[in-house]
């Protein structure tokens, strides 16, 4: 099955936190500081984008230029007052987030280790919540993973600052990209029906608007701890994994599962896209097994 | 294993209490049982399969041991497709009300003409979308982040009073604070240190640290706050005061900030009266910093 831009999109996302990740792990064990982690972190999305774009054009030289008309500007056309409501929502949530909310900060100290990766120069060297050195230290399963090392390297390559990147920037971005991944959800259920897919999308934005009621709600996250690995794993892994799980794609499942390593796992239990994948290869299973005692 | 179902009832209760979106899921997965025929039957037999794993106490355990049970429950219930499933049936929904509304019209005349059936998509839409705001919110999680009245990501008494704060880069301060400025400070500036953190009044996030509070800790925390235990003797928690005081000066705390509700005290503002290491360098609304003199 070709990937579609939303597709390449969703997985650029997860491609970049492993190449976080990379980084970040190298320097934690090799106990390096933060600005070296930074600048081989700054290296490798460098290769990692010359590589992309490289392999762009070596593909356009052996196929031609592609001739698949852009089917999203086409469906815009087509219902613009459609794309006009969800195009209002998400402007609407994305103003919300730079502008009228406080971030949920019950039982997360992502801001705090940002800064202090900042401010000491080190990976997990000085006890986020106060600013002093650990004397006992910092559980190994939440230093390993890579996303506040990944905004504080962002930070220091852009001069952005952390309030601003942490609780603004990537709650928007982790929405948007939850929003590609329901594109995709759109075409895989109605196939060729544009309007329904637009019908889908309109409702998925206000689904999130409305359902955002109680912590256990995926928007809640989306809203409130969009910076989290909990949100990214809610609003795009989970989804992303389970709609390639059904579709057959399993190299892409294998990728939700190592994002999910990376930003939210922390060794307790497998993680939840395995769930997702045991539950779908155990249905597949049943409706083969069936089949084979049918034609026997 | 009795912890792990009562995390687990904890977990269905937060996902049911204040909207019903579970309730409007399943009716979603009726919808499309009874509508959809072959079509997507897997993704619907997935979410039916997932739906039964966390509904029923035997599995929803069996999946909170796998996770160890170390988090809550709610956090299960990410494995549900909600959003996909409810925009599923409220896709099929729609187009099955329009058809309805169509027939019940086409009854009567021969053909509807394209207002009366601009007039049934909006009206469709309207009771769809009145469906999902009474389920849910429109106010996402209004008692959980309350006092928010700017446009700073800080609240507004917290952000104001760390901004009389004089923080050069790369010079680390010492604050001693009053719990709600405790919580913003290392996120308004990494060099602001804190002789205590967040993790002395939110036990979850003792997970993220191997390191614990003394004794004396503690007391400074209990006398920013004012919940130190009030002593029996008049003139003992001014002489207490004091003595923090003085802890915190051969401390070395730059600054120290106290509400105008804890200043109302006695014996606090005669201490500071009585004290020369600490002077008042600057006030906000709803709090007084002071700052140690050089």
């Amino acid at each position: 099955m070709q990937k579609t831009i939303p597709d390449k999109i969703i997985e650029g996302s997860m491609i970049a936190v492993g190449i976080a990740e990379a980084a970040h792990l190298t320097a934690l064990f090799l106990k390096q500081p933060f600005h070296v982690c930074a600048t081989v972190m700054g290296a490798l999305y460098l290769c990692a984008v010359l590589f992309a774009v490289l392999w762009f054009f070596i593909k356009r030289k052996k196929h031609g230029k592609s001739q698949r008309e852009n089917r999203f500007l086409k469906l815009m056309k087509v219902y613009p007052y459609l794309y006009f409501f969800i195009g209002l929502f998400i402007v609407l949530q994305i103003i919300w987030y730079f502008w009228m909310h406080i971030p949920y900060l019950k039982a997360d100290i992502t801001g705090e280790i940002v800064q202090s990766m900042l401010a000491s120069d080190g990976l997990y060297t000085v006890n986020p919540m106060t600013g002093m050195s650990y004397k006992e230290g910092m559980p190994l399963r939440l230093q390993i993973l890579a996303l506040p090392t990944f905004f504080a390297a962002i930070c220091r390559w852009t001069g952005i600052p952390v309030y601003l990147l942490v609780y603004s920037m990537i709650p928007s971005v982790t929405l948007l990209l939850s929003y590609f991944v329901y594109s995709r959800w759109a075409a895989y259920l109605f196939p060729q029906e544009g309007k329904k897919q637009a019908m889908f999308m309109l409702f998925t934005v206000m689904v999130y608007q409305f359902g955002c009621y109680a912590v256990a709600m995926d928007s809640f996250l989306l809203f409130f701890k969009g910076y989290g690995g909990a949100a990214y794993r809610a609003g795009v892994i989970l989804p992303y994994a389970l709609l390639c799980c059904l579709q057959g794609r399993w190299k892409s499942v294998v990728l939700c599962l190592l994002a999910e390593a990376c930003v939210v796992w922390t060794l307790y239990g497998f993680g939840y896209t395995v769930v997702i994948a045991v539950v779908v290869l155990g249905m597949k299973l049943a409706v083969s097994l069936s089949e084979r005692r049918k034609k026997a | 294993m009795i912890e792990l179902l009562d995390s687990v009832g904890k977990g269905f209760g937060s996902f049911v209490k204040d909207g019903q979106y579970l309730m409007l899921f399943m009716t979603a997965l009726l919808l499309l049982w009874l509508t959809e025929n072959q079509n997507k039957k897997d993704f619907r037999v997935f979410s039916l399969i997932m739906l039964f794993l966390l509904l029923c106490p035997l599995t929803a355990k069996a999946l909170a041991f796998y996770q160890t049970g170390f988090y809550g429950f709610e956090d299960m219930w990410e494995l549900l497709p909600v959003t996909a499933v409810l925009s599923y049936g409220l896709v099929a929904a729609f187009f099955k009300m329009q058809e309805a509304m169509a027939w019940q019209y086409g009854r009567w005349k021969a053909a509807a003409s394209k207002k009366k059936s601009v007039f049934r998509e909006i009206l469709a839409g309207a009771i769809l979308t009145a469906l999902l705001f009474l389920c849910g919110t429109l106010s996402p999680g209004k008692t959980m982040t309350e006092g928010y009245h700017g446009g700073s990501f800080l609240p507004d008494g917290a952000g104001e009073a760390l901004g009389k704060l004089q923080i050069q880069e790369d010079v680390p301060v010492f604050l001693v604070a009053p719990d709600e400025i405790v919580a913003w400070a290392r996120i308004y500036s990494g060099n602001i240190l804190l002789p205590y953190g967040r993790d002395m009044t939110e036990p979850e996030l003792s997970a993220f640290t191997y390191d614990i509070y003394g004794a004396d800790l503690q007391e400074l925390h209990d006398w920013v706050n004012g919940s130190l235990p009030a002593p029996d003797e008049p003139g003992t928690a001014r002489m207490q005061s004091e003595i923090l005081l003085s802890g915190c000066a051969s401390n070395g705390y730059d600054y120290l900030i106290f509400s105008w509700e804890r200043m109302q005290e006695e014996a606090l503002p005669e201490a500071l009266e009585n004290q020369k290491e600490y002077v008042l360098f600057a006030q906000t609304d709803k709090y007084a910093v002071y700052k140690l003199q050089d």
